[in-house]
């Protein structure tokens, strides 16, 4: 794993790390520090349907990410949003290229536990993967949406005076979505099993058609994200960042999505 | 604490060091025997009328698969695959290589119902009937639809829809039927309508009736890869929030090239007691479609579903409809099977 992850900085990949600004390890209530970040990247993502086929996908592309933070001694907080695009073809033949748009708007909520680890959460109040894949009709765009909780983690290392390493983990432990494609038609799964379709419910066909959606816990929905961003001075950083999806709304037949970004973010706060 | 801190640090480490591939299932064989295996699999969970079509695809897979081998070229597999598609008699299920594509001819063994230029000459052009209003793409000029009233009545509205397969907007919709308030009846003529949106043509039938909701039927869908996992949902269809609904007589003209979305017109209007159909058996295509790509990126089309009607007939292989009449290509002076629908409304 350490030769992709080296594969993937030396082809320039990026992935769509977002950096946590360090909390200066004495900052006082009335010296709280507001930053706004903005960050851009490369991405290498991948996917698999198997209600469809076991061939993986997988490709290249970009991300921006625009970010507020707001710290103090006891609390961190993120507003967040990041756009990931990228283009991926099938790894077994050469027809079907696959354009992928991902956008996130996500807050963030943490408390220091001690001097180096904070603990928290997050909640992405939007969370779209869209996917549309040239040459097929019915099954050509793909979207899932929703909203995430997660429990989240942060540890800092101060490396020396100007170096700072932050690690990042985002377990999802609930998440309210709905994946467009069922097992056999571009419906959500749980409308059909429920005889729910009909052409004229807007529902059906809408990202945001709520009757659809389904709650699924960390127990048959696997939503991880990690990160590990080198911060110099607070001012510029440079992560790796890796994120999955993995969960099934057809017995076994799951589908899996993830990404392996690498961005650089610059603060353009005061420090 | 710094244990603690290690702890999470390391799990941090070992979360960012795993990869989705780890969890994902390797990609598939492309070899000729696995392609075969592939869309048999594929035909065997999705398509939803194994039954109906009176398909033995285990004895299919049999026969076929037994001609199948690693030395066969790339066609060769292709043709075989392609005996497959074909047994399924479902226009809506197709195999493409790329170079060629292969589905089930539903219009064989039938004679044609509809000629343009007989309709046009007689009944749309401008110097026919002035009245007669043709709604165009802005984009790309592609016809959208003809109506008004009609030369020969003037009291019967007339109503060309030619494709699902376009956007018509909900402000042009209103102002078609808008245009038929006066009129004592409608002709819906849906021939040469191979289908397109089904949202489309649901929306244009829920003009054609008021007050209750409507049960038409229901669509059988493919849920699971079980030959059991099916479940039906039923449809109520609604009739459109708007003043100018046309609830007087109705006749729908149709030949053997309604099929797909225009199936979703015809079960939709099908219950309506004023409604009458006229023409030539129609195509069907009743399934919703599900397509991909197979391992060797040969695209696929499957019928995932099926409708039965709100009298349970199957319609997936079309339907008679209610006054049968043989179309006359050789006269051009009229259109015997729109002449027949002035009749019945006059």
């Amino acid at each position: 794993m350490k030769k992709l992850l080296i594969i993937i900085i030396a082809l320039g990949i990026s992935y769509s790390g977002k950096a946590q600004v360090d909390i200066p390890a004495k900052v006082s209530k009335k010296n709280l520090t507001r930053n706004l970040s903005l960050g851009i990247g490369t991405r290498m993502s991948t996917f698999q349907d198997l209600k469809y086929s076991d061939t993986r996908y997988q490709g290249f592309g970009g991300l921006l990410s625009i970010s507020y933070t707001k710290m103090t001694s006891k609390s961190f907080i993120e507003l967040a949003f990041d756009l990931a695009l990228s283009k991926e073809g099938a790894d077994t033949h050469t027809r079907g290229q696959a354009t992928v748009v991902s956008p996130i708007i996500y807050f963030k909520y943490l408390k220091p536990i001690g001097k180096r680890l904070k603990i928290g959460g997050r909640v992405d109040a939007l969370d779209i993967y869209f996917r549309s894949t040239q040459g097929l009709g019915n099954n050509g765009n793909y979207i899932l949406s929703g909203h995430n909780l997660f429990f989240s983690l942060h540890h800092n290392s101060k490396l020396n005076n100007n170096w700072t390493l932050i690690s990042s983990a985002d377990i999802g432990i609930l998440s309210f979505m709905r994946e467009s494609v069922g097992f056999a038609f571009s419906a959500p799964q749980n409308l059909l099993e429920d005889g729910r379709f009909n052409y004229q419910d807007d529902a059906v066909s809408s990202p945001f058609g709520y009757k659809y959606f389904d709650l699924k816990y960390l127990s048959n929905n696997l939503n991880l994200k990690s990160s590990f961003m080198l911060s110099y001075k607070n001012k510029l950083s440079i992560g790796y960042s890796w994120s999955i999806r993995h969960f099934a709304n057809v017995r076994t037949l799951s589908t899996t999505a993830g990404a392996h970004n690498i961005t650089i973010q610059y603060n353009l706060g005061k420090n | 604490m710094k244990i603690i801190n290690f702890i999470i640090l390391a799990a941090i480490i070992f979360l960012t060091l795993s990869c989705e591939k780890i969890i994902m299932r390797p990609n598939p064989e492309t070899n000729n025997k696995a392609i075969f295996e592939e869309y048999v699999s594929l035909v065997r969970e999705k398509f939803a009328m194994l039954d109906y079509k009176g398909v033995d695809i285990d004895q299919l897979a049999e026969d076929i698969g037994q001609t199948i081998d690693q030395n066969i070229t790339e066609e060769e597999l292709f043709d075989k695959l392609s005996q497959i598609t074909l047994a399924l008699k479902d226009a809506h299920s197709t195999l493409s290589n790329g170079e060629k594509e292969v589905s089930f001819n539903f219009l064989e063994g039938y004679p044609p119902g509809f000629d343009f230029d007989i309709l046009a000459d007689n009944y749309l052009k401008k110097d026919i009937n002035p009245d007669m209003d043709i709604l165009t793409n802005e984009d790309n000029g592609d016809l959208l639809a003809a109506y008004g009233p009609l030369v020969q009545d003037k009291e019967i509205a007339y109503l060309w829809i030619p494709s699902w397969d376009v956007t018509i907007e909900e402000e042009q919709i209103e102002a078609i039927f808008a245009s038929f308030v006066q009129a004592k009846g409608l002709i819906f003529d849906i021939r040469q309508n191979t289908g397109g949106d089904p949202s489309l043509a649901t929306k244009f039938a829920s003009y054609l009736f008021g007050g209750q909701e409507l049960y038409t039927g229901f669509e059988r869908f493919k849920i699971g890869p079980g030959v059991d996992d099916f479940s039906d949902s039923e449809v109520y269809l609604r009739p459109a929030n708007s003043e100018v609904l046309f609830t007087k007589p109705v006749v729908v003209l149709v030949d053997r090239y309604c099929f797909s979305a225009s199936t979703t017109f015809t079960y939709s209007t099908n219950p309506m007691e004023q409604l009458r159909f006229i023409g030539q058996r129609t195509g069907g295509g009743s399934g919703s479609v599900a397509d991909g790509f197979l391992a060797n990126g040969w695209k696929w089309s499957l019928s995932t579903s099926e409708f039965i009607d709100h009298l349970g007939n199957h319609l997936d292989d079309g339907f008679e409809p209610d006054i049968p009449v043989k179309f006359d290509t050789e006269d051009t002076s009229k259109d015997e099977v729109l002449e027949r629908a002035i009749l019945e409304l006059q």
